[in-house]
């Protein structure tokens, strides 16, 4: 196709056959078995050094605030 | 206490031991193992779950599985027939009635109702007719659109099953 052409063309989406038949993969749908799980943790402090160590409560250096 | 609950969904038997409390929604998606029909607010509000049961639409996070138990159901995967795509299925893919496709099962599934009730809706009552489906990506305008462009297609006498554009 001439790139004149293409500028303001509608192009068809390849991707909705699946997305129209209920075959499209979502986060939601991956099966619960056999994946990793993952926790993230975030810090109430915007700028802290983490001390201690894992598994106990978190003492950060400018927020006491927050658990690992 | 568990119920033993069948049902048929797009043409298949099902039948499993469930909690009362188990929504319909969560029978079809994981014991069912069809997850073309979506899950997206939990509360009612948005109608990526609807499907169709015993020829309703019905919002399945709304029904709990053991209220089907004998019913007929059908889910989005149930629409096309092999590789040919359900004429609504067809408009939404050429009239751009979808971005991330995540409500679309529950549009289609929707608009299958509406049409089936009223084979020749005007824009407002297509409009109407969905306000309890939610779409985050499209501003409905397109999705208007396509159930327009279907609503030709399956009109009797429209050319049989014809897709409007095959690229």
């Amino acid at each position: 196709m001439a790139v004149s052409q293409m500028i303001g063309a509608s192009i068809k989406r390849r991707e909705d056959p699946r997305l129209v038949t209920g075959t499209g993969s979502y986060v939601d749908d991956i099966p619960q078995t056999a994946v990793v799980h993952m926790h993230v943790v975030r810090t109430p402090g915007s700028s802290v050094s983490r001390l201690g160590e894992p598994g106990k409560p978190m003492v950060c250096s400018r927020s006491s605030r927050g658990r690992t | 206490m568990r119920r033993r609950v069948a049902v048929t969904i797009n043409g298949a038997k099902y039948e499993h031991e469930v909690e009362p409390r188990l929504l319909l929604v969560h029978y079809i998606r994981e014991l069912a193992g069809l997850t073309g029909t979506h899950v997206g607010c939990d509360t009612s509000n948005c109608g990526a779950c609807t499907v169709d049961v015993n020829g309703h639409s019905v919002k399945s996070c709304t029904m709990f599985a053991v209220q089907a138990d004998g019913a007929e159901i059908m889910t989005i995967e149930g629409l096309a027939k092999g590789t040919t795509l359900h004429p609504i299925q067809q408009a939404f893919w050429d009239e751009h009635g979808l971005q991330c496709g995540f409500c679309t099962p529950g549009m289609i599934m929707a608009a299958k109702q509406l049409l089936e009730r009223n084979p020749n809706p005007t824009e407002r009552e297509i409009r109407l007719g969905l306000e309890g489906n939610l779409c985050r990506c499209t501003g409905y305008h397109n999705i208007v659109k396509a159930i327009q462009a279907a609503a030709k297609v399956m009109a009797p006498g429209a050319e049989a099953k014809t897709p409007a554009s095959v690229s």
